[in-house]
């Protein structure tokens, strides 16, 4: 490494220590009373920006690669053709915003088991690699009992990736929060997961919770809200 | 009686005079690198107690006692001799490397129980000298009393390191070979039809042996291949070549082992001064006698080369660069000497770097560039994180590199590349203005990290209503970004006003009183870009306000003498703020691992400097100087046991 690299890389890495890393998850879904509806995931990095955009600036660090945008983009239009080839799925709705790292992909789905249909295959994967037992199904709603769940299998696979991380990268997940809000057209009557709230109008539940309660399985998004028949 | 006791005593004494011997009298005086670790001065600098009850040392007599099943619990017990100097040399003979430890022993019970019972029962005895070899590489390890060498070969020649046996049909490659060579043959004789012959049969053969292996393949889709006489032939020829293969291997691992248990009887038989390392000139007058902790020496850079990489490439033929270039012009006559000394106050590590007379003449003008001393006035050491500069001329390298290209290439020998390479050379050096062109670049740049700056950031986040519904709102925070300057000596005023001018024009750049703005940096830099002219000088930088004050005249500089002297001495120097930066890290940067220890950090991290000298005879001259505090620390080792010891909780 010559010194000019040897400085360069100095004074970004200096600008990565310093900064602060973390990352907000939002997912969010409008259910229509015939199990219809639409679903936005929004991937928000803006408070990590500054160290993002020296991060971009090597080609790697801790001995990973970075990705550029390029990279990024790749990945965002294979999700793309990845829902556009999902049956029951509509409406896909695309947004990159790398001034900020915000990136949101959004799309209306015919029923709940459409939704669950775009990972199946990738949970799959996952299963079976990882020798994990993840569901398959993300979601369901049954029309007669009017109930809609979250389902989440905690896996302790989950406990060892993050601790098999080195210290310096499990930071990143110190501040990072994931948040759902379920949007009804009728009312919600009950919640089981006990970190969820109603909202006063009765048609919403939101439910917020760090990453690393999540990771280290101290709090679940497991979730049946019963909506009023 | 008596006479049979004098000679007694006389060679008990000899003896005793020869163990006394220091263990650089077995270094040969042709020795390619030779290292230095100096066992009393290290003692000296923490003794062996206090090291052991570091948690480094306690550390080591754990895994000790581990490894002998407890016969030893002390470093002591080890039997190494501390208070000698321990030595590791390299030797190049007959394309093989012998690496060569040379350990001082007070004992050898120590070492004898690190090693397992089944190796143990493979120890040779051979009067009072005792070996060890490793049946897998032919690693020879040799004692006695006081002393054991190690010796490690390694064959340079042997090409036997993997083994591919391609499949190819043997019996078709020879014939395409023979009708080749008659085609040649033919060639030579000038005889055309005769030439058009042999290319027939040449073709004749190849289509053959192409339709024949066809036939094979589509046949062998039916038939079992594996089981067909063609195959079990190809198998056969394979396994025979394989074992001639393994036996060749075998016999030069062989012979390895004989030579290398040769060498290391040499080693340690040798016992005075003749013919050793300390009747190297080259040596004695880099390290010579010196109170360095540990010191490093390379000789011979050229014969390393000659071993490694032209026995490497040897297979390549006519296609070897290294027989089209004269690569003596750079490595003959190199040697880099280094020495490590630990201080009260500081470590240092000090390297000379020798050069033989054409490689002197040519780096002298690159590296002995002038130096832009208004850099200068802007640094202020009260903020500054570090530095790097470079004092080279871009008129003294332009000049250079084609000359060393023309020398490297051999201009005049046979080979087109590297007439080709000397033609163009030349032509770039006709070409090329170097006076002009260090008009746009002198060659002496400066780039510093000038201060850590607050500033504030925006980020999106989300606001809810009570039904949930949310809307993204923009919230700022604080962050802790450093600053930089980079600055270069120009005459192009009017080269960087046109490409400034351009970049406003396409709506790039802004001005506004003599600063240009890099308007969109894009999503790829965490700063904001500022440049400007003045005074022969460019300045690119991140902070608006040092350039402004820069512009204005009102820039409060501050920088210390021993700064002043190394930026404007060497070729180029590098510091690092090493106090600055850690006392200005925020908190929650800090691993949580170390929060506890932020405060033991502060206190005990000092700065780092490096520098390069200009080219002074045939010689450059490198030292890293690392300041360590005084307080709390003996010396500068016990500063750094003493750090290894505070972070390893």
């Amino acid at each position: 490494m010559t010194p000019k690299r040897t400085f360069r890389y100095f004074s970004l890495m200096l600008c990565i220590f310093l900064c602060t890393s973390c990352f907000d998850i939002l997912e969010e879904i409008n259910l229509n009373a015939d199990g219809s509806g639409s679903v936005l995931v929004t991937f928000n990095m803006s408070k990590s920006k500054t160290k993002l955009a020296s991060l971009m600036l090597l080609d790697s660090i801790n001995g990973y690669k970075v990705p550029s945008e390029d990279d990024i983009n790749e990945v965002l239009k294979d999700a793309l053709l990845h829902l556009e080839k999902s049956e029951g799925i509509s409406n896909i709705k695309q947004t990159k915003d790398f001034k900020n790292y915000i990136f949101t992909i959004a799309c209306d789905f015919k029923n709940i088991e459409s939704i669950n249909g775009i990972f199946k295959d990738l949970i799959q994967e996952q299963n079976r690699k990882e020798k994990t037992n993840f569901s398959t199904a993300n979601f369901s709603y049954s029309k007669p009992s009017k109930t809609f769940e979250r389902h989440f299998n905690y896996e302790d696979s989950m406990k060892k990736s993050f601790y098999h991380l080195n210290k310096e990268d499990r930071k990143i997940f110190q501040d990072a929060s994931f948040t759902s809000i379920y949007r009804f057209e009728t009312a919600v009557e009950k919640v089981s997961n006990s970190n969820a709230k109603i909202a006063p109008n009765k048609k919403a539940v939101m439910l917020r919770l760090d990453a690393m309660s999540l990771i280290l399985g101290e709090n679940t998004i497991q979730n049946t809200i019963q909506l009023s028949k | 009686m008596i006479k049979q006791i004098i000679p007694s005593i006389i060679a008990l004494c000899f003896t005793m005079s020869l163990g006394a011997q220091e263990l650089i009298s077995k270094i040969p005086s042709n020795a390619s690198a030779v290292v230095t670790i100096k066992g009393r001065n290290i003692t000296q600098l923490m003794s062996v107690d206090d090291f052991s009850s570091s948690k480094l040392g306690q550390m080591m007599i754990k895994e000790i006692s581990k490894e002998t099943d407890e016969k030893i619990t002390t470093i002591e017990g080890l039997g190494l001799d501390l208070e000698k100097d321990f030595h590791y040399f390299l030797e190049v003979n007959d394309n093989t490397f012998y690496n060569v430890f040379l350990i001082p022993l007070k004992n050898s019970q120590g070492f004898l129980s690190l090693l397992p019972e089944r190796e143990k029962d493979k120890i040779v005895s051979e009067g009072a000298i005792s070996y060890l070899q490793e049946e897998y590489d032919g690693m020879t390890m040799m004692w006695n009393d006081n002393t054991m060498i190690m010796v490690f070969a390694v064959d340079q020649s042997s090409e036997d390191y993997f083994y591919d046996d391609y499949s190819y049909n043997v019996e078709t490659v020879e014939e395409v070979v023979e009708a080749m060579d008659a085609a040649e043959a033919v060639e030579d004789s000038e005889a055309v039809e005769e030439v058009e012959e042999a290319a027939d049969a040449v073709e004749e053969i190849v289509v053959e042996a192409i339709e024949e292996t066809v036939i094979e393949s589509t046949e062998n889709e039916v038939v079992d291949y594996y089981d067909s006489p063609g195959y079990k032939k190809q198998e056969a020829d394979r396994q025979k070549r394989r074992q001639e293969w393994q036996a060749k291997k075998d016999q030069s691992q062989k012979e390895l082992a004989a030579n290398t248990l040769k060498r290391a009887k040499q080693i340690f038989g040798k016992n005075n001064a003749t013919n050793s390392i300390l009747k190297n000139t080259s040596y004695m007058k880099s390290i010579g006698k010196n109170n360095a902790e540990a010191t490093v020496w390379v000789n011979d850079f050229m014969k390393i080369y000659e071993e490694t990489m032209l026995n490497s490439m040897s297979m390549l033929g006519a296609g070897n660069p290294y027989e089209f270039m004269n690569l003596g012009v750079i490595y003959d006559g190199i040697s880099v000497a280094g020495k490590l000394d630990f201080e009260e106050d500081k470590a240092t590590f000090k390297m000379d770097y020798t050069m033989n007379d054409e490689m002197a003449k040519l780096y002298k003008p690159m590296y002995n560039g002038k130096f832009n001393k208004n850099f200068l006035n802007y640094l202020n050491e009260d903020k500054l994180l570090g530095y790097w500069n470079l004092n080279t001329s871009t008129e003294g390298t332009l000049v250079a590199y084609p000359k060393l290209l023309d020398q490297m290439f051999k201009s005049d020998s046979k080979n087109t590349i590297s007439n080709s390479v000397s033609l163009a050379s030349n032509l770039v050096s006709i070409l090329l203005d170097e006076e002009a062109a260090a008009t746009i670049v002198r060659g002496d740049m400066l780039l510093a990290l000038t201060d850590l700056r607050e500033q504030t950031v925006t980020y999106t986040d989300y606001e809810y209503d009570e039904d949930y519904n949310y809307k993204e709102i923009e919230k700022t925070k604080t962050e802790t970004i450093p600053d930089f300057i980079f600055m270069f000596t120009s005459e192009q005023e009017k080269l960087f006003r046109n490409l400034m001018r351009i970049g406003v024009n396409e709506g790039e750049i802004s001005y506004e009183n003599g600063i240009y703005e890099i308007v969109n940096m894009g999503s790829s830099s965490p700063f904001e870009i500022f440049a400007m002219y003045k005074d022969n000088t460019v300045f690119i930088g991140s902070s608006k306000q040092h350039l402004v004050e820069i512009n204005s005249g009102t820039y409060v500089s501050k920088l210390s003498k021993t700064h002043k002297t190394n930026l404007t001495r060497n070729s180029t120097s590098m510091y690092v703020n090493g106090k600055k930066i850690v006392s200005e890290i925020p908190v929650d940067s800090y691993p949580n691992s170390l929060k506890g220890e932020i405060g033991f950090i502060t206190q005990n991290t000092e700065d780092i400097q490096i520098n390069f000298s200009r080219v002074k005879g045939n010689s450059m001259k490198g030292e890293m100087i690392w300041a360590t505090p005084e307080e709390g620390h003996k010396n500068s080792f016990a500063y750094f046991i003493n750090m290894i010891d505070a972070l390893m909780d």
